[in-house]
């Protein structure tokens, strides 16, 4: 991988998050509904002083062109602002509901690889069979079902009707362990505690489950066609000559080269993971960042909302490059 | 075409596509005859009243009421209505402006399909639902507004597609014939290139509406939908949610609606590939 291109995809990066900060900052900026009058909704005696103030406090009475350049000057500066309705620092929030959103993407991701990758490969090596069709059957229905309504099923029948798993939250009061990073599972194993750890994965089972159920079909189908493809190949029947075992050829030979499509496949995964996890934050009030923002948007609370949206452009354009870069890794033949 | 239809009749997973799809559009289009009940009016001495299956139901109401005492039934097949319509309205408008600009872009290159292309890549990494929630958000919830909304960022497949198809398909003979018979530019991209990728087109429309229509699920679960009072399944499963320990049927049916639409468009797209794509065609 050449320094030339590395270069090149850091300032393709720079510009991408630049147009997403500039139209979040304008949408936001030509949307109805002030926020300094949903600040002061309920508020009893409000005078134009008050509104005044409050208005050149928020900095929402300087020009459009001035707000847009402190804005952007605030971010080279690494300061993101103070939430308009929470009064604590954007990136602090930030910083507090990433782990929440990091720990259940990364759940799902893990269920969709252990139910997807079996699946995917025992649909190729046997294709065209009953268990074949059943199999891309259930994928059809895995990628036309609505994630949401999936977590619903998924809480009526495990918390409604068997009562054994919980519907709400990463935790309970009480159970949270030491803070160290954020995220429940880690913090538990490094303090050794637990009870934290088997509450936390208790929370996490629902949330990941329909989170990763629709992504685990996607990466099956994939895997399946590039399965078919590879197992069409020379070297494959080489292998089989050479009397080797079906799972070693299976495992050792082809699922190695069917790989590279599911590289991409998991990378733009883990980027929409991030992204769509806002919707199944909301179904188990789960305290992320999607439901961070979402919150933020209702109130129009600028800062969080623009700085959230950022935060997620970034992480999903890195996850981007990384995909680009491990192709590389996996593939030796593929040089930028 | 006619051959075309014959042999979509006969694939058995476009063919039961497309009859689950003329289902709901007949659903939609019937609901008012198809059942006596209002769809926003309810009898509240009749609320939550479950469904056929338990001897507690009410008469007249198969699929039981909700909170308000409505027929589940009645919302379920209104709420195919919403669902159609945006589906339709934002695919239909996306495929016009994705369709237009990636025919000009891939037809006449240079520094529009540049400028164009760029831009596509960076609207492309904005994660779909974090700009539909934003977007939504700031609009607020209205029909017209889901469907431009949906329109905003779906036009980028089609763009892609389109211009992909061009670029290929204006270095073929017939295009260089038609040059040299003196066509103009207009007449070869309307007449005779637009005819060559109408199929993979469909495929695409097909496919995309399914998606659509999860989106549109989507922003009605989280209230950015279509306005509150009328009938979508996205807000029904959402206000079903909070009934969900007493009446299990008020998520569960909207959301059978959903998944039915969609699969039948998964089912039909993946079909019509097969037939459409000659390139696929086992």
């Amino acid at each position: 991988m050449s320094i030339r291109y590395l270069i090149k995809r850091f300032i393709y990066l720079i510009g991408i998050v630049i147009f997403i900060t500039l139209f979040t900052f304008i949408i936001l900026r030509i949307s109805p509904g002030d926020p300094v009058d949903m600040m002061l909704q309920g508020e009893e005696k409000i005078t134009q002083e008050d509104i005044d103030r409050l208005t050149e406090q928020l900095g929402l009475d300087k020009p459009f062109h001035i707000q847009l350049y402190n804005f952007f000057s605030g971010i080279v500066r690494g300061e993101l602002g103070y939430s308009f309705y929470m009064k604590r620092l954007v990136w602090d929030l930030i910083k507090e509901r990433f782990p929440a959103s990091l720990e259940l993407a990364i759940f799902a991701m893990f269920i969709s690889f252990v139910i997807g990758v079996p699946i995917g490969i025992i649909a190729a090596v046997r294709h065209n069979s009953l268990l074949d069709r059943l199999i891309m059957g259930v994928n059809f229905l895995g990628i036309s079902m609505p994630s949401f309504w999936f977590a619903i099923l998924l809480m009526l029948f495990f918390s409604v009707y068997l009562g054994v798993l919980p519907t709400m939250g990463r935790s309970v009061y009480g159970m949270y362990p030491v803070n160290i990073t954020g995220v429940l599972i880690i913090d538990s194993i490094l303090t050794l505690d637990s009870k934290a750890l088997i509450t936390a994965i208790r929370h996490l089972i629902l949330p990941s489950l329909a989170l990763g159920m629709g992504y685990s079909a996607i990466i099956s189908r994939i895997l399946r066609s590039s399965m078919l493809e590879v197992l069409s190949q020379d070297y494959i029947t080489v292998a089989r000559s050479k009397g080797l075992k079906q799972s070693r050829v299976v495992l050792r030979h082809a699922l190695r080269n069917a790989l590279i499509p599911m590289i991409t496949v998991a990378g733009l995964e883990a980027g929409s993971l991030l992204g769509g996890n806002i919707v199944i934050e909301t179904v188990f009030s789960w305290p992320g960042l999607g439901s961070l923002i979402t919150g933020a948007i209702f109130a129009r609370d600028y800062p969080v909302v623009q700085a959230g949206v950022i935060f997620y452009a970034l992480v999903f354009v890195l996850i981007n490059l990384i995909v680009d870069i491990t192709y590389t890794l996996v593939d030796p033949r593929i040089r930028w | 075409m006619k051959k075309n239809f014959l042999r979509l009749l006969r694939n058995p997973t476009a063919a039961f596509g497309l009859s689950v799809l003329l289902l709901v559009f007949f659903i939609a289009i019937f609901a008012p005859v198809l059942t006596p009940h209002d769809p926003i009016r309810g009898d509240l001495m009749v609320r939550l009243r479950p469904g056929f299956w338990s001897p507690l139901s009410e008469p007249g109401y198969p699929l039981g009421t909700d909170m308000l005492g409505r027929d589940i039934l009645t919302r379920v097949l209104y709420g195919a209505r919403v669902s159609l319509a945006v589906g339709f309205g934002a695919v239909f408008f996306s495929l016009l402006v994705g369709g237009s600009l990636g025919l000009c872009a891939g037809f006449f290159r240079g520094r529009f399909d540049d400028y164009i292309s760029r831009f596509v890549d960076w609207l492309m990494a904005f994660p779909l639902l974090l700009f539909l929630i934003l977007v939504m958000g700031v609009l607020g919830p209205g029909t017209w507004n889901l469907v431009f909304a949906l329109t905003l960022k779906g036009w980028v497949p089609f763009f892609r597609l389109v211009r992909g198809e061009v670029l290929s398909e204006r270095e073929k003979p017939y295009v260089e014939a038609a040059w040299a018979i003196g066509r103009n530019s207009g007449s070869i991209m309307f007449q005779e290139i637009l005819p060559n990728i109408t199929h993979t087109l469909v495929v695409l429309a097909t496919l995309r509406m399914g998606i659509v229509i999860l989106m549109e699920a989507t922003l009605s679960f989280l209230g950015l939908g279509v306005s509150p009072h009328i009938p979508a399944w996205g807000s029904m499963i959402a206000a079903g949610r909070g009934y969900m320990q007493v009446a299990w049927w008020l998520p569960v049916f909207p959301g059978l609606g959903i998944l039915f639409t969609v699969l039948s468009l998964n089912l039909l797209g993946e079909g019509l590939r097969d037939i459409l794509d000659p390139r696929l065609r086992k």
